[in-house]
């Protein structure tokens, strides 16, 4: 029987995660170091947004979306110590995720593609990556 | 902030572990080796700083807006299958 973690979040109410299925941030993301593990919630009426929870701090949640829906092609400069903390893997372990935000003033959708969120998934670790090239912007319109 | 004058090829030793080393410079910039272990992360403080901003902006997303813009966008989807 697979283990359960229950939290609470005010938009999403009350949710049951899979301890299978916790992602580990060793070094969390940017701004909140802290913050170690989350879980990747999918709920049909918010596709093709998904939503990057935390689990120690469940109201912390931030929209995500795939890479691949903002740009046709999503190829960043990635190079071994930038992911150092994930693991070892394959490349078809590795998800991106890029982090969204509607601005409150213009609604305008941005996806931040030069912070990506990489998971490796076979060893369920995970973490934020800075491109440090100027490939892609931090706010990338989506739609 | 300690602050310490260093030439090219001088270094500063931080902790055990970190080593910044000024490897040469060019009118006002100067160039930096960093010796780290790999699971510190070392950035260029903007970037760090904009990055930082960015995440938390996106936490304050109204999850209404996304459903809206949810519904937007597969609806843009059907009909540019039609």
């Amino acid at each position: 029987m697979t283990k359960e973690i229950v939290v609470n979040n005010s938009q999403f109410g009350t949710l049951s995660i899979e301890e299978e299925k916790v992602i580990t941030f060793p070094q969390g993301i940017f701004g909140f170091e802290e913050l170690t593990r989350y879980a990747i919630l999918v709920f049909e009426e918010y596709e093709p947004f998904q939503f990057l929870i935390s689990i120690d701090e469940p109201e912390i949640s931030f929209p995500v979306i795939s890479p691949l829906l903002a740009v046709e092609k999503y190829e960043p400069k990635i190079t071994k110590e930038d992911i150092a903390l994930i693991g070892d893997f394959k490349d078809e372990d590795l998800i991106m995720y890029a982090i969204v935000t509607i601005k409150s003033d213009s609604k305008e959708v941005t996806a931040n593609l030069k912070g990506p969120i990489v998971i490796n998934q076979k060893e369920r670790l995970a973490q934020q990556v800075v491109i440090e090239s100027d490939e892609y912007s931090m706010e990338h319109p989506f739609m | 902030m300690l602050i310490l004058t260093r030439k090219i090829g001088e270094s500063i030793n931080i902790g055990t572990d970190i080593k910044i080393t000024v490897v040469s410079i060019d009118g006002s910039q100067v160039r930096l080796g960093i010796d780290a272990p790999k699971d510190v992360i070392v950035h260029r403080e903007e970037v760090y700083k904009r990055i930082m901003e960015e995440n938390k902006a996106a936490l304050g997303t109204s999850t209404i807006d996304l459903k809206t813009i949810a519904q937007d966008w597969k609806k843009m989807k059907k009909s540019k299958k039609e």
